[in-house]
């Protein structure tokens, strides 16, 4: 990993939904637009954007100041994302806990919502989790390797001890994103 | 914004062109500056714009949520971009690409940018740009430099600049073009980016070139300057040229171009392109700025009177190498195939391929090539897409990409033998979306989603309709799937809703207490020639019910049309009269307490409000270009110092020099006509204007502050030392603050006057 005064920044995390075709992606534009009225989420909430016509896109994006939190259909795989932009405090491994859990209180959220209640279903044994700067962290071995340790603790503190297994995406034009798979099921 | 941003310069700098790093290292400065309150914020508004950083809605800090509008708490306080442009709102970064030109190396970096700054999505517009959104203007400067190191600037996508100059994207492959005008746009592209001829206008100038008169795919008619190619046979020998346009226009008073000359050689366009602009900024509309466009000027004078004008503008103009140098080398643009003209097999006999083979594929001049348009849904890209998509063009067909003005990307020298891999290629990317060109293939400008002007849902009601028609796509008659649809979130007409069979564009309407989103339905309009004619608006009807209208003209078009009849015939033939008549009822609004449906837009859940609309950046700032000078001459001066704190000597001194320099050449702008081309001329006509005539002297110190500027430049070989520059830098300040005294006391004394 590129060896940074910052270490890691923009930590992005990926929650998938088993049952992507009981839902309709559009729905979440009602959520997020109350979620602005209701002032729900502690960042500052700006606006709603759509871009459930793009297929294995963005989908349905709430855009914060801080993060952009969305119900995300890239690589054809519904889920729920939050993408970190702004600068955060702490070490690597702060941060990664960090967002772990606010994208576990978002799927929770859309969970309670009338549109979704009884109908979201999350996978309990497989995550995303992605450093969306290439400067900071390259898609390399060796940045997965430095980070290897802090994702680990991070995540068994978070998500409760089991084994767990990186794959990299291997296109080197890719941002550092790993997919994480758990020897056990982990709640959401 | 990004933590990386101070990592990104030293990594990609020797791949960065030195005048665009330079320009980049400029804009980051004038960052700071601004930050710490030292550059006005309508002049880092301009500055900002004539670098693409555009506004986006509710960067005014305020936002109706449906039920009250409240304010944007950011976090940078009172800190603004412009006037009424909040620092960390997000904004819109435009990045121009000549003539829709790219290759796949750029693709990838745009793939890049929009994961790592925005949202994920590139959006292409309708003048051939890349658009990102949800930007920091923080990042922009590292976003520019990696751009720059993939040969794209954004310098003068927006502000009142010469904008993209856009061409038809089949040039060079076209059946019907009399030559490619690739070298012509990219030529003119470079000559006027920076021109000082073209840094005082009172509003934007966009140029355009078409290979042929019959298609749209230039829409020269809309634009302020235009050329169309043409050949002519003079004792014998074929000669290139252009007929020329010029005050052409959309936006909500649309004209159509008018003819400058009917026959231009191809040596006299660039020259004639800058007497334009000179007449332009000499005398176009400044003050008023819905009056500010090269159209209103060809109007007040006009064409004749214009024409007159510019033609004795490019009498008095002095040489410039640039104006033919590019025709030595006019092939150096030329693509070739990356795949040989092999024969092809037998196509695949499936519906989807041979939809797509229709719709999306296009024979080329060269035998056994095609292009393949990919159709966007509303101009929108994913980076996985572009990404692929740049290994599918490095497989196929190299960087013959070009973008195009209906929001879609077209890939040229596609062997005919290579068709059905391609599609299977492009459909394992989502990029196989057949009806390029189609009633399903609608343009839609950005709206409300993004817009500050934007009235309705543009692209909430682009999307609904391309749902709608694209699951009646397969059963639609041939006559309903030629025809365009195009929509605007407002009445200037960023989706060309005037040159469209069915356009609409945004308005809203008082109903029940409630403000009602609605879309003014324009019909009449023709795309070919060039966007031969413009449509008039029929009447209003609520958002909601123009699925609904849509279908209704549609089925009426395809019951009444004679043969062969285009849209617009029949419109004219049926009368607008009847035509409205036919969508009377549709126009009537339930009361809120029946459906309160129609009181929200497509794709927005908030019960509707015009209380978003802001004030639109496309105007720009009107920034003399003595401010601009001067802000230049004290940010150098600002950058000598820090040259200083670094201890380079040679380059504080060399900078605080050109603090002077470019100060006095701001100075002189406000006496001549033509920029002084070199330092001696600038010292010479500065003592001459300013000095001999006594007008840049002080009431107290008399002329001291030019004494320094000269003798910096009799001083110019001494070796410095840290106080001499010390000095110096100090100097170059107080000659800067003796020119902005000087320029005080001669607007006084014009006001007076």
């Amino acid at each position: 990993m590129q060896a940074t005064e910052n270490g890691i920044q923009h930590v992005n995390v990926k929650f998938f939904i088993k049952n992507a075709d009981a839902i309709k992606m559009s729905d979440a534009i009602g959520v997020f637009q109350k979620w602005i009225q209701e002032d729900k989420i502690d960042d500052l909430l700006i606006d709603v954007a759509d871009y459930a016509q793009v297929p294995e896109g963005p989908g349905i994006v709430l855009v914060g100041h801080n993060t952009l939190y969305s119900l995300d259909n890239n690589e054809g795989r519904l889920g729920v994302l939050v993408n970190r932009r702004t600068v955060a405090e702490g070490s690597n491994q702060e941060l990664v806990k960090k967002e772990i859990g606010k994208a576990r209180v978002i799927c929770q959220m859309l969970q309670a919502e009338a549109v979704f209640k009884g109908k979201l279903e999350f996978a309990d044994n497989e995550l995303q989790i992605i450093v969306n700067d290439r400067r900071l962290a390259p898609n390399t071995d060796e940045t997965l390797a430095a980070l290897k340790p802090d994702l680990e603790a991070a995540l068994a503190e978070t998500l409760g001890a089991a084994t767990y297994s990186f794959e990299r995406n291997q296109d080197p034009r890719s941002r550092f994103v790993v997919n994480v798979k758990s020897d056990k099921p982990f709640t959401v | 914004m990004k933590a990386s941003n101070p990592f990104w310069r030293e990594k990609i700098l020797d791949r960065i062109p030195k005048n665009l790093a330079e320009e980049i290292d400029a804009f980051e400065t004038e960052i700071k500056l601004r930050k710490d309150g030292k550059i006005d914020e309508k002049v880092f508004a301009e500055t900002r714009l004539r670098r693409g950083a555009y506004g986006q809605r509710y960067d005014n800090g305020h936002r109706n949520d449906g039920n009250r509008t409240r304010k944007l708490k950011f976090p940078c306080a009172d800190l603004t971009k412009g006037p009424g442009t909040v620092w960390d709102a997000p904004g819109m970064l435009r990045i121009k690409l000549p003539y829709g030109g790219t290759t796949a190396e750029q693709l990838e970096m745009m793939a890049e940018l929009a994961e790592e700054y925005a949202d994920g999505i590139s959006h292409v517009t309708t003048r051939q740009d890349w658009q990102l959104h949800f930007i920091h203007i923080d990042d922009t400067p590292t976003i520019m430099r990696r751009l720059a190191a993939v040969g794209i600037t954004t310098r003068e996508a927006c502000g009142n600049s010469v904008r993209n100059v856009t061409a038809c994207p089949c040039a060079g492959v076209c059946t019907t073009e009399a030559f490619d005008v690739t070298p012509y746009a990219h030529a003119l592209t470079y000559f006027l980016m920076g021109h000082p001829d073209c840094q005082d206008f009172g509003r934007k100038v966009k140029p355009a070139f078409s290979g042929c008169a019959e298609k749209a795919c230039g829409l020269v008619n809309m634009h302020d300057i235009g050329f169309i190619a043409k050949t002519r046979t003079v004792n014998g020998k074929v000669e290139r040229g252009f007929e020329m346009y010029v005050g052409g226009g959309l936006g909500a008073a649309p004209r159509q171009a008018k003819v400058l000359q009917e026959f231009v050689t191809e040596g006299e366009i660039l020259p004639l392109s800058q007497a334009i602009a000179r007449v332009f900024g000499r005398l176009g509309e400044k003050a008023n700025r819905s009056r500010a466009r090269v159209k209103f000027l060809v109007e007040k004078l006009g064409i004749e009177e214009f024409r007159k004008l510019v033609f004795e503008e490019r009498a008095i103009l002095a040489d410039d190498p640039r104006w033919t140098s590019y025709l030595k080398d006019i092939h150096a643009l030329d693509e070739k195939p990356v795949r040989e003209d092999i024969v092809a097999g037998p196509e695949p006999t499936d519906a989807d391929y041979k939809d797509w083979r229709r719709t999306n594929v296009a024979d080329q001049r060269q035998p056994g090539y095609h292009m393949v348009e990919i159709n966007l849904p509303l101009g929108d890209i994913t980076s996985d897409q572009l990404r692929a998509l740049a290994d599918i063009c490095r497989k196929y067909i190299g960087d013959a990409i070009r973008t195009t003005v209906e929001q879609n990307l077209l890939l040229r020298w596609v062997a005919a033998a290579d068709l059905p891999a391609l599609f299977t290629d492009l459909k394992s990317a989502n990029l196989a979306s057949k009806g390029a060109g189609t009633i399903v293939d609608i343009t839609s400008c950005p709206g409300t989603d993004t817009c500050k002007l934007g009235t309705s849902a543009s692209r909430g009601l682009a999307g609904e309709l391309m749902n709608r028609l694209s699951e009646k796509y397969y059963s639609m008659d041939e006559a309903i799937k030629g025809l365009k649809i195009k929509i605007s979130g407002c009445f200037n007409s960023c989706g060309q809703h005037h040159i469209s069979d069915l356009g609409f564009f945004g308005v809203g309407r008082m109903f029940d207490g409630h403000t009602v989103p609605h879309f003014q339905v324009v019909l009449g309009g023709q795309w070919d020639q060039n966007g031969g004619s413009y449509g008039l608006g029929i009447g209003a009807v609520p958002s909601k019910n123009i699925p609904a209208t849509v279908d209704r003209l549609t089925e009426a078009f395809l019951k009444d049309h004679k043969d062969g009849e285009r849209f617009k015939d029949y419109v004219e033939r049926v009368g607008k009269g009847s035509i409205k008549e036919m969508i009377n009822d549709l126009m009537t609004i339930p009361k809120h307490s029946e459906d309160p449906s129609f009181y929200s837009d497509w794709g927005d859940t908030r019960e509707y409000t015009k209380d978003d609309i802001g004030i639109g950046e496309c105007a720009g700032e009107l920034v003399s270009s003595f401010v601009f000078d001067m802000t230049a001459s004290e940010r150098l001066v600002f950058e000598a110092q820090l040259a200083l704190d670094k201890k380079d000597v040679d380059d504080a001194a060399r900078l605080a020099w050109k603090a002077m320099e470019t100060a006095a050449t701001g100075m002189l702008k406000l006496k001549l006509p033509n920029v002084p081309k070199t330092t001696e001329d600038v010292l010479k006509h500065f003592r001459e204007q300013y000095y001999d005539t006594k007008l840049f002297f002080d009431p107290f110190a008399g002329g001291k502050f030019a004494g320094y500027f000269f003798d910096a430049w009799e001083n110019r070989a001494k070796k410095h030392t840290v106080e001499s520059v010390h000095t110096l830098i100090e100097e170059a300040g107080l000659f800067a603050e003796g020119c902005y005294n000087c320029h005080a006391r001669m607007s006084e004394k014009t006001v007076k006057a």
